[in-house]
């Protein structure tokens, strides 16, 4: 899975790579943007006007402002000039180095069924939306859809279920399910 | 003498039936989660918060104790079968650890992991009892203008010494400064970025944040990268019992590990990367056969693992002291803490004592039930890892949502789960450290409130952050932390 093995460099830059740390720049850069442009429309109260709630919110938005820009930068540098590897003194890196492109479809199964599982959490109920998650989560991870997987899915969300809400006493929503396991 | 009876106190208390079977099962709990591949230490407590709800704080801190030292056994054994190291701390064990395994040397590497771990927890946990308390006379002596320097301190140390660079760790830190922001303002009770919703109100939870940057993150990560890759899980064969050299050439860098791993990971610049990474330089350079290293030299298992496991337990001294985390997991224990309106620091010990007793004598015994676990149960660990891919994540999902909904009840909390699970999957592919953005979360309100009071005590003169010399101290440490490595690069190019 991860390397442990430090690479420096990191992502190869190809495609997207080239221009991501422009990109990121840019984001972080409209992030720190807004936050000061939205605290500087802030109201506040009388003698709050140096060091009330707007003064943390303008470092951090001017500290991302800055970053962005570095960011964006060092993209620009990377971009012209290939990848340059900044000093840290201890060399941590989970990254590896990424030639070939990303599994779109696995992550788009992933990604849907957490949203479909956030859709009807309370309305459908824990048992079958969190069901849909598992199903979908197994279908995109192997590519192919599974009686077993499904089956699997049902038993870790039953176990799931009833340990909490019997043997923890938590909440969890009942749903359409909620005339046989009594609750909402 | 305050340290022995608090000490013989959490005893008592630990030793009680009940107890002893929380501990149990919170270290079994810990090492079960923390052995699958991609969970560290932090998501594991995250994940396995909602157990604990119901109970009393004492039994909560019990189990805890449990987690955290279980979590930290399990992720090592993953990283040594799997060369999936769960946390940073456990990359360097996954370097020798693997090659070992592959070998067909996995039950020795395994072995002295564990019982380095052993060694070095228990060292560790002694340390912790007895530098505690020293620590909190200190921490009394810190006003608010100390605190918010601290903070500073520990940000840019969290940031700037790890992760591929100062600048991509400083931006992680950055975002989580800017997450803490959100919610209500506590000094004046104004919304700050809530953007109308009211479940924003109260912030956003770093709970939600952990699991979705760890658990979304990962899940994502996988799914994108490596879900049709063959995993390479090394089989444990032979006996666990080390040979008379693996003894030989173990424990010394478990001792020595030990020595650096515990206050390293004390001091407020803490974690787990640094000491492991000196341990196995420390261990090359005195290697009777450096060229082993990289290979399956076990003394690159040995002296690393006690390392972790004993920077594993230096943390717990700021949080318990000072209420301060300096790494991810520390920051999920101070959440764990603040649910039950436990505020880690100096009063801890004093308003809370028993509970902080009980917590650090779980410790010793859930050490020791880990190892007699761990040594004969290793198999059954390493089976938890056959789980396929599918069954995995799908269960990971499940249960990180389980886990966030019951926070608060609410399907917000879902979409916000979604939402940061998605920035944690562009961090990773982008290399952003995620350790940075956690710390950044939990400690920037609280750096906020500290220097807000320092700035009111003070009376308005902001010279009150450079004239105290503590504060003075801690800043210029600060300073340093960020220039000094780009000094020293520049210092390395004049010289060639």
């Amino acid at each position: 899975m991860t390397s442990p093995k430090y690479q420096p460099g990191g992502v190869q830059p190809g495609g997207f790579e080239r221009w991501q740390g422009i990109a990121i720049g840019g984001v972080l850069l409209a992030v720190g943007l807004g936050i000061c442009v939205t605290t500087f429309g802030t109201g506040t109260l009388p003698g709050q006007d140096t060091l009330g709630p707007r003064l943390f919110p303008v470092l951090i938005g001017g500290g991302l402002i800055i970053l962005g820009l570095a960011n964006a930068w060092h993209g620009w540098l990377t971009l012209r000039q290939g990848p340059a590897h900044e000093g840290a003194l201890i060399p941590v890196s989970d990254a590896e180095n990424v030639t070939e492109p990303g599994d779109w479809p696995t992550l788009l199964w992933v990604v849907a069924g957490l949203c479909v599982g956030a859709l009807g959490y309370k309305t459908v109920g824990f048992i079958p939306s969190a069901w849909i998650v598992f199903i979908l989560t197994a279908r995109g991870f192997a590519a192919h859809w599974s009686w077993k997987h499904a089956l699997v899915g049902l038993i870790v969300v039953l176990i799931a279920f009833f340990g909490f809400t019997k043997g923890l006493g938590l909440t969890l929503p009942t749903g359409v399910l909620a005339g046989i396991l009594g609750g909402k | 003498m305050d340290t022995l009876s608090g000490l013989m106190q959490g005893f008592a208390i630990a030793f009680t039936p009940v107890n002893l079977l929380w501990s149990l099962l919170g270290v079994t709990l810990g090492t079960a989660i923390g052995v699958l591949p991609g969970i560290g230490p932090a998501l594991t407590i995250a994940l396995l918060l909602p157990v604990t709800y119901h109970l009393d704080p004492t039994a909560a801190f019990i189990i805890f104790g449990g987690i955290y030292y279980g979590a930290m056994y399990g992720s090592s054994t993953t990283s040594i079968l799997l060369n999936v190291p769960g946390e940073t701390g456990s990359i360097v064990t996954a370097i020798d650890g693997h090659m070992m395994a592959k070998k067909g040397r996995a039950a020795a590497a395994l072995a002295t992991a564990a019982i380095g771990s052993f060694v070095a927890g228990t060292i560790a946990t002694v340390g912790l009892s007895f530098l505690s308390p020293i620590m909190v006379r200190i921490a009394l002596l810190f006003g608010p203008a100390e605190y918010f320097s601290l903070m500073v301190l520990a940000f840019v140390t969290v940031s700037a010494l790890l992760g591929s660079s100062i600048l991509r760790g400083m931006s992680a830190l950055f975002v989580g400064l800017a997450i803490g922001l959100i919610g209500i303002d506590t000094q004046t009770g104004q919304a700050r970025f809530t953007f109308g919703q009211l479940p924003l109100l109260d912030g956003v939870d770093v709970v939600v944040v952990a699991v979705g940057l760890f658990a979304l993150g990962e899940a994502f990560h996988v799914a994108f990268r490596e879900a049709r890759r063959p995993e390479e899980l090394s089989r444990v064969v032979g006996s666990l019992w080390m040979s008379k050299s693996d003894w030989a050439r173990s424990w010394k860098p478990w001792l020595r590990g030990t020595a650096l791993g515990f206050p390293l990971g004390s001091l407020p610049a803490g974690g787990t990367e640094i000491p492991t990474f000196l341990s196995y330089l420390i261990e090359k350079r005195l290697a009777k056969k450096p060229e082993e290293f990289g290979q399956g030299a076990i003394e690159a298992v040995a002296g690393p693992e006690a390392a972790n496991n004993a920077a594993v337990a230096g943390v717990l001294v700021p949080l318990l002291s000072f209420g301060l985390p300096t790494s991810a997991t520390a920051a999920i224990l101070l959440a764990a803490f603040q649910q039950y309106g436990i505020q880690p620091g100096p009063m801890l010990f004093s308003s809370n004592s028993t509970l902080v007793w009980a917590l650090i004598a779980s410790l010793y015994l859930g050490n020791l039930m880990l190892l007699v676990l761990n040594l004969p149960l290793v198999g059954l660990w390493a089976r938890l890892l056959l789980i396929p891919r599918p069954l995995l994540y799908g269960g990971i999902l499940v249960l990180s949502m389980l886990g966030v909904y019951s926070l608060n009840n609410s399907v917000f909390d879902l979409w916000l789960l979604l939402g940061v699970g998605l920035i944690g999957f562009a961090m990773r592919q982008f290399e952003y450290p995620v350790a940075p953005l956690v710390v950044g979360l939990i400690l920037g309100p609280m750096a906020e409130e500290q220097f807000r009071r320092a700035y009111a005590i003070a009376q308005g003169d902001v010279s009150v952050f450079f004239t105290h010399p503590i504060s003075a101290v801690l800043l210029a440490i600060a300073a340093a932390c960020v220039i000094g490595p780009y000094l020293l690069r520049r210092r390395k190019v004049a010289r060639l």
